[in-house]
């Protein structure tokens, strides 16, 4: 199956499927990005970051998005899906990246857009294999730290998940002379006391103006395609790979006792109201193809976390009230990890998912007081 | 089992086992801890802590203590967790299996069964009936001269609850309640309970344990196995492809694998979760074994499993989850080969 290069409206479309009906792979994202993209008003470059687990990530969503793609090809390691005929037609690409298992998702229609929210439903339907993941807060911050070596970073626009009941937070600066827009690590202190940060638009000087988000991702607004890419994508890279590395291989084995767990490390409080756990339970059992068993409710959690779909199990305890503690079963897919991790996350805005010891035995002292 | 006329009686009895079975889990996973893993200097006094005891008595009958306790010292301890009722039976039937305890000479070692010197006998009751229970186990039976049972030395009677954010063990202070003999050893419970009364475990002290073992040495309850299969066991065998998947299973190899990788299932116990996953109507017998249809179970207005797996058992559905994995098994079988690519 095959399109018409001249029926894609957008350049970078259009130089996109060109190269792919030539059935050559576009010399760089960078050189793609530089003709095609020439600032204007709408011109944008869409990136979600995603973990793959044992499987063809490209191939995995032209299958998911069956029903609506119109084509789908290769040039050369980068899988091309074309969505829609004629004008209004738009492609999503699946870009391998230098680490094993990472890709970027890549499209020119925005982030908000009904058109992107239809890749995110590809995306969520391809899972466990393919899964977007969260940043850590840690990885957020570093960002901003990496953009101001190159000029004032600043923020435009926030916005934030508020800790105490889960709404969303807005907050925009105006540019002036007189009162300029704050830093990067202004913006986020603005808000660490109440609120957590899910997405900036941010300008580095006059070199680079962006959107970045807390779900693995930035747009690329106009400026510098490299100080993007060698910052912002690099990070997101950098990010993916340490998550993979993370959460793969961590199934259970006999007669070896689980040394290290799984944290999803939230705001200290979160879940100090007997609502949010029953919160929690409802977003573990949300997911398509996950189910739950509580073995514990009251006062501490313990439920058991199925993922129907490639057989993983998980144990995840509430013992504080600030973090989910899993424990990987015997089977158990870095995908279906990611997932797990990565839904609890978001919803909960949590800080970072990490690498945590299994246990914390107390003390003499403490088993006498505390406990 | 069949199905129950009330089916919120049902369920709820169901549920209540389920309970209290995990909080036993608990308990033993709390001793485990302070026994292996706290940072006092009782782990280091513990030659080997068996969480699924199997110890012949002098007669040759197995008994199952819920734990048990070889020390380097050569002494050793067992614990019990008596969901004690109230009536003479019940009691009687309680010293009666500690009596035999309290007679043992030899327990699980690192390398099988070791001789011990004595072995103290630790009686967990829920504090609900704590001082009840050191009441008629201790004073009015070990210390009444007419009374039969006379160990050689009285249980040590101790009641657990849930506070807060964490249990609490605490020595019952009855001055004919048992203690726990520590001898020369740097640190032990018995110096514990002396000294402080009682200790606490958050459960994130020994979540790891939990998670690991799973079980412990009672009859693993139907509802809470039944779950574990289903939302465990099943999954790891079935991984990924079609639902539901027919699993053709025989409870004796489930329980050997569960025993592997945890501990302390018997194949009655398979039996009986299996037995209670046919009267969902998600399994049934056939002349190997067992045949399951697997997948993501889905009971109106209920995301826990456990509940769905005790209302689907107390009122169970027309059609058999295996007359649809069948339905769909021919239909797989029937259906054109599907294109290689798609574009």
């Amino acid at each position: 199956m095959t399109a018409h290069v001249d029926h894609i409206s957008k350049p970078f479309d259009a130089a996109l499927w060109a190269a792919a009906e030539e059935g050559r792979a576009p010399d760089s994202l960078r050189d793609l990005v530089h003709g095609p993209l020439h600032g204007e008003r709408g011109d944008q470059l869409t990136v979600s970051t995603i973990i793959a687990d044992g499987c063809e990530p490209a191939e995995r969503l032209a299958q998911a998005a069956a029903g609506t793609v119109s084509a789908f090809i290769w040039a050369g390691p980068i899988g091309v899906l074309r969505v829609g005929e004629g004008e209004d037609a738009y492609t999503v690409s699946v870009w391998p990246t230098t680490q094993e298992g990472v890709h970027h998702l890549i499209g020119t229609v925005p982030v908000t857009d009904e058109r992107w929210r239809r890749v995110e439903r590809w995306l969520a339907n391809s899972a466990p294999r393919l899964v977007p993941f969260v940043l850590n807060q840690a990885d957020f911050e570093g960002i901003g730290a990496a953009l101001a070596e190159h000029g004032r970073v600043e923020v435009s626009r926030l916005t934030a998940r508020v800790l105490r009941d889960g709404s969303s937070y807005t907050r925009g600066w105006a540019e002036g002379r007189r009162s300029p827009r704050p830093t990067y690590s202004q913006a986020l202190a603005e808000v660490e006391d109440f609120a957590s940060v899910r997405t900036l638009t941010v300008h580095v000087g006059d070199l680079l103006s962006l959107h970045l988000r807390r779900q693995a991702g930035a747009t690329f607004y106009g400026g510098s395609f490299r100080l993007f890419e060698d910052v912002v994508l690099a990070a997101l890279v950098g990010s993916a790979a340490r998550r993979r590395a993370l959460l793969s291989g961590r199934e259970r084995h006999a007669h070896v006792r689980t040394e290290r767990a799984i944290a999803v490390q939230m705001p200290s409080g979160i879940f100090s109201e007997g609502e949010s756990v029953s919160e929690l339970l409802e977003a573990l059992a949300e997911q398509r193809g996950v189910g739950i068993a509580v073995l514990h409710r009251n006062p501490y959690l313990h439920v058991a976390v199925t993922d129907y779909l490639d057989g993983s199990n998980f144990d995840a305890f509430v013992t504080s009230d600030d973090s989910v503690v899993i424990y990987p079963g015997y089977r158990a897919s870095a995908g279906a990890l990611t997932r797990l991790t990565e839904h609890i996350a978001e919803r909960f805005a949590a800080r970072e998912v990490a690498d945590v010891p299994a246990s914390k035995p107390p003390t003499r002292d403490e088993l006498f007081t505390t406990g | 089992m069949s199905p129950a006329s009330d089916v919120g009686e049902c369920v709820e009895r169901l549920l209540r086992g389920f309970t209290t079975y995990d909080r036993a889990v608990d308990v033993v996973s709390a001793f485990e801890m302070a026994f292996t893993t706290s940072h006092s200097d009782v782990p280091g006094t513990v030659e080997h802590f068996e969480r699924f005891p199997r110890v012949p008595d002098a007669d040759g009958n197995k008994l199952r203590p819920d734990f048990s306790v070889v020390f380097k010292d050569g002494a050793g301890l067992v614990g019990e967790i008596a969901r004690l009722a109230l009536p003479d039976n019940s009691v009687e039937s309680v010293c009666a299996q500690i009596a035999k305890y309290d007679a043992l000479s030899v327990l699980p070692g690192p390398d099988g069964l070791v001789e011990v010197t004595y072995t103290d006998v630790l009686l967990l009751v829920p504090q609900s009936v704590g001082v009840a229970a050191v009441k008629r186990i201790v004073v009015e039976r070990y210390a009444a001269p007419a009374h039969p049972y006379k160990p050689d030395v009285p249980p040590c009677v101790v009641q657990y609850a849930f506070d807060e954010d964490r249990y609490i063990f605490q020595r019952l202070l009855e001055p004919t309640n048992g203690v726990l003999r520590d001898g020369d050893r740097i640190d032990g419970l018995g110096r514990w309970f002396d000294e402080n009364g009682d200790f606490k475990a958050k459960p994130s002290r020994f979540s790891d344990i939990k998670a690991d073992r799973a079980f412990m040495n009672d009859p693993v309850d139907v509802l809470y196995l039944a779950t574990h299969l289903w939302a465990k066991s099943f999954p790891t065998m079935a991984a990924d492809g079609r639902r539901p998947v027919r699993l053709e299973l025989k409870a004796a190899d489930v329980a050997a694998e569960l025993r592997d990788k945890f501990g302390g299932v018997r194949s009655r116990d398979v039996e009986h979760a299996l037995d209670l996953l046919k009267t969902a109507k998600l399994a049934e017998r056939t002349p190997d074994g067992w045949v399951v249809a697997w997948e993501e179970l889905r009971v109106t207005g209920e995301r826990d499993l456990a509940h769905a797996l005790a209302t689907r058992s107390c009122r169970p559905p027309g059609r058999s989850a295996l007359t649809k994995l069948e339905a769909a098994e021919r239909a797989a079988a029937t259906a054109p080969e599907p294109p290689p690519k798609l574009f």
